[in-house]
């Protein structure tokens, strides 16, 4: 299980992840690149200048998720408080592989009516999330330190709006290995060994 | 949609198309059927991805059935100007002109 | 990161004269069937082993090739297409997948 951060923490706990990715939006030595687009148009020039081989998360209104979800580059529709999504870029998310983020920061920090409303998009998410099997992650999506929680937190308060959780570590897992691991080709195909070592133990 | 490497594809293609016809010819004496399979394998990513069967490799097998020639199998027979090959399997003659 | 990886071709690739075993299999009695692969169909793999010649289907089974220097785990589901087929398929698969640069 991973966790997506928006910053890089002085000293990380142990909160029972397995590790973090760091997104931010100057691409760094580990993790990936945020895209603030304000309009499409914005983001298609944003994309240009992002250089392959990086987790790229997008963030923005309604109509840039859209475009971003047909976009090859990006792998993650990052969550924020004013992110909505309708039911269309959802199900295109499955057929382009795109993943979407859940995240718990946005509770946190909203209070009272806003809070209700996202609790009611979230249903409406995971409802349609669920239906065409669209990959998604469940993160913090920490913006500073007092927004990290631990793993089972997280996964506890999305289980209970009817995630499934074993999906959303196999989903972090592979968008995770599809940039960092080598051995991993796609679903189904990996490399187990160079033969080279392999011919010494053979004898 | 994306767009196809057609350039890649004739490459891997025309790998493809040497290799089974010279496993043909090395297994035509093992298992005779099997070898008929590998010619039309090879034949048939020839003809999908419009790759040439190399000209020294097309007179190995019969144009008709495909088996590839083998010795008591077929006859080579010089007439009028022409070589004329035999397949004794389908009787079809190839008739390939002498320059 | 990772870059450009070798030999990722495979499953556009000829199957035939490869080194195959059988991985994982809803067939209990297929698992380490290991051979080489004789003939190919859209379905099935034709496995020559030690034991004889076996059939295999393609589909719902893990595979591990020998393919030039490298040992790959491929699932079946990947390749169930004819072999000539497979040039094709196989190429965009690689295309549409994500972070992957043959």
């Amino acid at each position: 299980m991973y966790d997506f951060l928006r910053f890089v923490p002085e000293n990380l706990m142990d909160l029972g992840f397995k590790s973090y990715i760091f997104m931010l939006e100057k691409p760094g030595i580990c993790g990936g690149v945020v895209v603030k687009a304000e309009n499409p148009d914005d983001l298609r020039k944003k994309l240009r200048k992002v250089r392959k081989n990086i987790i790229v998360g997008v963030t923005g209104n309604e109509a840039v998720c859209r475009e971003a979800v047909m976009r090859r580059k990006v792998d993650l529709i990052l969550d924020s408080d004013n992110r909505q999504l309708d039911y269309a870029t959802i199900k295109l998310a499955a057929e382009k592989d795109v993943a979407i983020e859940l995240s718990l920061a946005k509770f946190i920090r909203n209070k009272g009516l806003s809070r209700m409303q996202l609790f009611e998009r979230l249903c409406d998410e995971v409802r349609v999330i669920k239906k065409f099997d669209v990959p998604f992650v469940v993160t913090t999506a920490a913006e500073n330190v007092y927004e990290m929680r631990t793993r089972r937190q997280v996964e506890n308060f999305f289980s209970f709006f009817g995630c499934e959780i074993v999906k959303a570590r196999q989903h972090a897992t592979r968008l995770v290995r599809k940039y960092y691991d080598t051995r991993f080709i796609m679903d189904g195909f990996e490399i187990e060994a160079e033969l080279e070592a392999d011919v010494k133990k053979k004898g | 949609m994306i767009k196809r490497d057609k350039k890649r594809e004739s490459r891997i293609a025309k790998e493809r198309v040497v290799y089974l016809i010279k496993r043909a010819e090395e297994w035509k004496n093992k298992d005779y059927e099997l070898a008929r399979r590998y010619v039309e394998l090879a034949k048939k990513i020839a003809m999908r991805y419009r790759v040439r069967v190399p000209r020294g490799l097309k007179t190995i097998y019969c144009k008709k059935c495909l088996y590839p020639y083998k010795s008591d199998r077929f006859r080579v027979r010089v007439r009028k100007g022409r070589v004329i090959v035999t397949c004794l399997n389908c009787g079809f003659e190839r008739r390939i002109p002498v320059r | 990161m990772r870059g450009r990886v070798q030999g990722v071709d495979v499953i556009a690739r000829d199957w035939i004269g490869l080194m195959v075993e059988v991985v994982e299999s809803p067939n209990e009695y297929e698992i380490g069937l290991k051979g080489e692969v004789v003939d190919e169909t859209q379905n099935t793999l034709r496995i020559m082993t030690e034991k004889g010649l076996k059939i295999v289907v393609k589909k719902k089974r893990t595979f591990r090739v020998w393919y030039g220097d490298k040992i790959m785990r491929i699932k079946g589901d990947l390749i169930s297409y004819r072999p000539e087929e497979r040039i094709k398929k196989g190429l965009v698969m690689l295309k549409r997948a994500k972070g992957v640069r043959i």
